[in-house]
């Protein structure tokens, strides 16, 4: 076609203001571009709950097509969607304070129960490392998903947080001194 | 590498404490106390990696839609594409029409008088203590034609005093007067 390129070409820009003139089939590609991320990103941080993330993505999508004008254009489309994504997050634990403290309360460091030999696999490990996840606060929490779920650069990251790169780099790396005390015994019991 | 990894990030998931560089080793020791911290640092970001690597939760058709039932794009409008020559039709109607209303525009409308000249009154004066004493004066005047559309009317302006013609009853009266020599 000489004068309209085919959709899955078009930038994330062009597809929002395609849909806006009410091609739904941008909405398609769309989705296949960041629905898997953004539902990764939801269910890592809305408590592993599959069907509250999928939930949220519904809204997110809705928000963001539905007000593109919000849309800084100096700013890439997908920093934008998981900004609103953290914003989002961020409203549910405002709502759920008392279900997420409760949460917390639940954690429990390994007992040596956990730790004997037979019982502890890969599934108990993952159950743990999600609950030490789970005890940081909730900006570490989004750091941690998007530097190792989204793959995201330190300075995206920054972006969609809204805070300074050094405040991330700092955060990381004193949440890996965290996680790397409390992951040690489990280290110890994996390896024998 | 994933593309850009901080540097103690590469390190970690790229060399044991034993693998890495003299410098690479010097610039660890300035963030970490020591190859027991390194390498706790290292299990930890491995496992991190691992962990989120198998993400289970994928979206589905159903999901996609759901959303486009409770999305409504605003103002739906048709779109079509168009034939490939649409645009140079479009353009070139657009330059003929240009110049044709260029050609209108200066075009200055122009009014056309056709001329013609009759006689059209005898004017008969009479000087008492002239020479000559009956003088017949023959005015033109100008008219349009009668079969253009685009005649403009035309104002005959008043004759000055003297010129003006005098009736038959008037003409009598002066006689009257002159021979009665009191003019």
């Amino acid at each position: 076609m000489l004068f309209r390129k085919s959709l899955s070409d078009l930038s994330d820009e062009e597809l929002v203001i395609r849909f806006q003139q009410g091609e739904s089939r941008a909405l398609d590609v769309l989705y296949q571009r960041y629905g898997a991320p953004l539902l990764r990103f939801l269910y890592r941080m809305l408590w592993r709950d599959t069907q509250r993330a999928k939930d949220a993505l519904q809204d997110i999508f809705i928000k963001v097509l539905e007000r593109p004008m919000q849309v800084d254009p100096a700013r890439k489309f997908s920093t934008w969607l998981y900004a609103v994504a953290h914003n989002y997050c961020k409203n549910e634990y405002r709502k759920e304070a008392n279900r997420d403290a409760a949460m917390l309360n639940q954690i429990m460091p390994p007992t040596h129960a956990d730790l004997a030999g037979d019982q502890m696999d890969q599934t108990v490990f993952r159950k743990a490392l999600d609950k030490l996840l789970d005890e940081e606060g909730e900006l570490a929490r989004t750091i941690i998903v998007l530097r190792y779920e989204m793959e995201l650069e330190l300075g995206e990251i920054a972006t969609v947080l809204n805070c300074p790169e050094g405040t991330v780099k700092s955060r990381l790396f004193y949440l890996r001194q965290r996680l790397a005390q409390s992951l040690g015994p489990y280290k110890i019991i994996l390896e024998k | 590498m994933k593309k850009n990894q901080d540097k103690l990030s590469h390190l970690l998931r790229s060399f044991a404490w034993h693998e890495l560089s003299e410098s690479d080793r010097q610039w660890v020791s300035t963030l970490v106390s020591g190859e027991t911290e390194y390498e706790a640092l290292r299990y930890a970001e491995l496992e991190l990696l691992r962990h989120f690597a198998g993400s289970e939760i994928q979206p589905d058709e159903q999901l996609l839609h759901d959303l486009k039932q409770r999305i409504n794009p605003l103002k739906p409008v048709q779109t079509r594409s168009l034939p490939y020559y649409s645009m140079g039709m479009a353009a070139a109607l657009l330059i003929a029409f240009g110049w044709w209303m260029g050609l209108q525009w200066n075009q200055k409308p122009q009014t056309i008088m056709p001329v013609a000249s009759r006689v059209d009154t005898v004017f008969i004066t009479k000087q008492p203590d002239t020479v000559w004493r009956d003088r017949v004066v023959y005015q033109k005047i100008v008219v349009a034609s009668a079969d253009s559309s685009r005649m403009q009317p035309v104002v005959q302006g008043s004759l000055p005093e003297t010129r003006r013609g005098i009736s038959m009853k008037e003409k009598e009266e002066l006689e009257k007067l002159l021979v009665s020599g009191g003019f």
